[in-house]
């Protein structure tokens, strides 16, 4: 059963009472919330996503609501909660949905340590992945917005799930976190796709979130082995350039964009060796989303990828 | 007094040591800090080398210059003396 | 799973299932939650272990041997109670007499107070039973070093030199040491009891219960322990751990061992306030445990164990908020040499002199 089947009574009973468990890729989470902006945005951007049935088990029980104090009379707030208790400092009111989605993350970057986690975008295209680890402001997100309007099935705009038993990565297909211009820059680029009210001074500036593709959703299940690790690095007016980037030097980028590899210890070195082994690294720089998708489409699949290496 | 040159230097827990390579990148997993660090061909020669045994510096440029084919001669022993103190400050290896 | 990763015995469930077996039975799931639980036990033993260790050779500086206790004992020990036992600090317990050296010697190897603020380290120094933790600016980890296992000012106050003339040492020679089997019941008692860490009071009653079932295999342990708790004045928490332990967890204790005991007993009106509090207080901190007073019992139990450490006059809030950052650091080495520019080079950076 699909969100957009629940009437929008239902669905405010639900969050408001026992909560609302979302499947969202591997995992089931239960969120409370009686906000209205956090009501309409899981209304709006995750209609595509199956719901499960409140007796079952869930892997994180959240909750967003304005915390107990008399700031609420003057300057109102908004809280994350885990398990009922709060691993953040209260936020301002108007960002509730992006507090829902920043708490989500943390979630999955906690306790999820069946899969090495890494903070990178994912996108695939005919069964072959590209990894983007990216610091904010290299526009991963927005060139991850771009690809996924022009056909490639998205993964994640912010965690790889990386299985070190099964050598696969597994998609967590959310809403595209977009920042300040690069909101305007997808609203131009793809005017089709759904795009979120947005927040205004976040830490991160304006946020609005881009709803996820349906087959994207659909196909969240089904896990791929990685191809491609790209640093993406957007530079105004530059022409797209793709460089061969020495593996030794990705894997420690890797690493620093790891939530947990430390945390993992052996596994997690032969996991992320493993991963760098079996593809191919690049530097990406570009100036204008269609040159760079153009680039992608024309990613050749590393030859050894199906050889065993030694 | 002896020379801390003729000290000789060993690898600390040896048997932590996890080792992977691209051409001449080499990585490697220190399984008692938890570290990983990326070294050079210079400092991953000495570092398996000390591994096997321990060696004075003098020993490890005569060593690593055989293996490696480089030429044993003031800069090569200055780097490694730097590697050496780098090594030693990551807690890889120690002198007695 | 909500109330186990409350207490942090998430890691221990772990191991509990893996022991009999079991994990296989359970619906995938929560199996999922429990190894990634694992993982981070793994993940932090392995920390401890290397802290440990670090310590260990620090100590070579100075010839001193130290008594490691509570979480850092029983992992270094490889006790059933030290697997998946998540903890902040690393505690041990040297002589009063060595304090000084022994902090010394810590600072001088990259440890800083965590209290600069005057009336703190008083506090600490004039009341406490340890020094103001010490923690290493690098590495981010703490230490609590101790010289008694009750502050000077409680009521009750063991001897700490028969406890130090107890211990064992981890490596024949080694200078780690941590307590005798009985003495480290005899401290985790104390520790829950006496103690006002009562957050994780459940999770430190699963020490009690592995500990207790662990050295109970050896032959007269129960004599041992009871004869120990009289000889050093530690009847009374004695008497609360058996009896919670077996109450709660179902530890099996013989029935003339808590015969002995029951002279540690307080007045049955003090017993049954202590079990109003206790019951409520050892539940995890969730709120499908809470239930009416339970937010006081905790409160009170709070205040109870500071006056039992002090002169109530200087009962006053102190909270410490703690923190453990398990050693995250990357290091990278430059992958070519890079040459120190000589002085001439140098010198050709620095503009003119007007």
């Amino acid at each position: 059963m699909e969100l957009s089947s629940l009437t929008q009574c239902e669905l405010n009973t639900q969050l408001r009472h026992q909560g609302l468990r979302l499947r969202i890729g591997p995992f089931i989470a239960q969120i409370r919330s009686s906000i209205p902006s956090v009501i309409n945005g899981i209304q709006q951007l995750y209609a595509d996503y199956p719901i499960e049935q409140e007796s079952g088990f869930a892997d994180f029980h959240v909750e967003v609501s304005p915390p107990r104090n008399l700031r609420r009379w003057f300057r109102p707030q908004v809280l994350f909660l885990f398990d009922h208790k709060s691993p953040f400092k209260p936020l301002p009111y108007e960002q509730a949905f992006p507090v829902l989605e920043w708490g989500l993350n943390w979630c999955v970057s906690q306790f999820a340590h069946n899969y090495l986690t890494l903070h990178a975008a994912v996108v695939e295209k005919d069964g072959h992945t590209v990894i983007m680890p990216a610091p904010p402001g290299s526009g991963k997100s927005t060139l991850c917005a771009g690809l996924v309007a022009r056909g490639w099935r998205l993964f994640s705009d912010e965690l790889v799930l990386f299985s070190p038993k099964t050598g696969e990565v597994s998609p967590i297909p959310r809403p595209i976190s977009l920042k300040n211009e690069s909101i305007e820059v997808i609203r131009s680029f793809a005017p089709e796709v759904v795009i979120g009210r947005s927040s205004a001074d976040t830490a991160k500036g304006t946020v609005a979130h881009m709803k996820a593709p349906i087959e994207s959703v659909r196909q969240a299940m089904m896990p791929v082995a990685p191809t491609w690790v790209i640093y993406p690095r957007f530079e105004a007016h530059a022409s797209a350039q793709l460089i061969s980037k020495p593996k030794g030097a990705a894997f420690m980028r890797l690493i620093e964009n790891s939530f947990n590899y430390t945390l993992l210890g052996l596994q997690g070195f032969e996991a992320l060796t493993g991963l760098i082994d079996v593809c191919d690294c690049y530097d990406f720089s570009y100036g204008s989303l269609d040159e760079a998708i153009a680039v992608f489409d024309a990613l050749e699949p590393p030859s050894t990828s199906l050889n065993i290496c030694n | 007094m002896v020379s801390k040159l003729a000290l000789p230097w060993r690898a600390r827990a040896s048997s932590q040591l996890h080792w992977r390579s691209w051409g001449d990148e080499f990585v490697v997993y220190h399984a008692g800090s938890g570290d990983t660090h990326q070294l050079d061909p210079i400092a991953a020669e000495l570092l398996k080398s000390l591994a096997q045994e321990p060696a004075s510096t003098f020993e490890l440029v005569t060593r690593v210059s055989v293996s490696l084919e480089l030429e044993a001669d003031d800069d090569l022993f200055e780097y490694m003396e730097k590697v050496l103190c780098t090594l030693s400050r990551l807690d890889l290896i120690e002198q007695s | 799973m909500c109330q186990a990763r409350q207490v942090d015995l998430l890691p221990r469930l772990w191991y509990l299932l893996n022991d009999r077996d079991l994990l296989d039975e359970l619906p995938p799931e929560p199996v999922r939650h429990l190894e990634s639980a694992h993982a981070f036990a793994l993940a932090h033993e392995r920390g401890v272990r290397w802290e440990v260790e670090c310590i260990r050779r620090v100590l070579l500086e100075i010839d001193e041997q130290i008594i490691l206790l509570k979480g850092a004992a029983y992992v270094m020990a490889k006790l059933p109670a030290g697997r998946g036992r998540i903890f902040h600090d690393i505690d041990f317990m040297v002589p009063k007499g060595k304090l000084n050296a022994v902090e010394s010697v810590f600072l001088r190897h990259g440890w800083r107070s965590m209290y600069a603020d005057a009336y703190d380290q008083r506090y600490y120094r004039q009341w406490m039973h340890e020094l103001p933790p010490l923690r290493h600016y690098k590495r981010r980890s703490v230490l609590d070093i101790h010289h008694s296992i009750l502050p000077e000012t409680a009521r009750l106050y063991p001897d700490s030199r028969k406890l130090l003339a107890a211990a064992q040492p981890l490596v024949k020679g080694g200078n780690l040491k941590v307590l005798a089997p009985v003495d480290m019941v005899l401290h985790s008692a104390t520790h829950l009891f006496h103690d006002g860490e009562l957050e994780s009071g459940l999770r430190d009653l699963v020490d009690l219960d592995s500990l207790l079932r662990h050295f109970s295999q050896a032959d007269s342990f129960w004599d041992k322990l009871t004869e120990r708790a009289l000889e050093i004045d530690l009847i009374r928490p004695l008497f609360y751990a058996l009896k919670y332990a077996d109450r709660i967890l179902g530890t099996p204790v013989p029935d003339y061992v808590m015969d002995k005991v029951q002279r540690g007993s307080p007045n049955i009106g003090m017993v049954w306030l202590m079990d109003q509090m206790f019951y409520r207080a050892l539940k995890p901190d969730h709120v499908s445990c809470r239930e009416g007073f339970t937010g006081i019992a905790r409160w009170m139990l709070y205040v109870r164990s500071h006056y039992l450490r002090m002169p109530f006059r200087l009962l006053v809030p102190h909270l410490l908020h703690k923190a453990f950052v398990t050693p995250y650091k990357e290091w990278k080495l430059e992958k070519q040499a890079v040459k120190q520019p000589n002085r001439a080079d140098v010198l050709k950076d620095v503009p003119p002199e007007n």
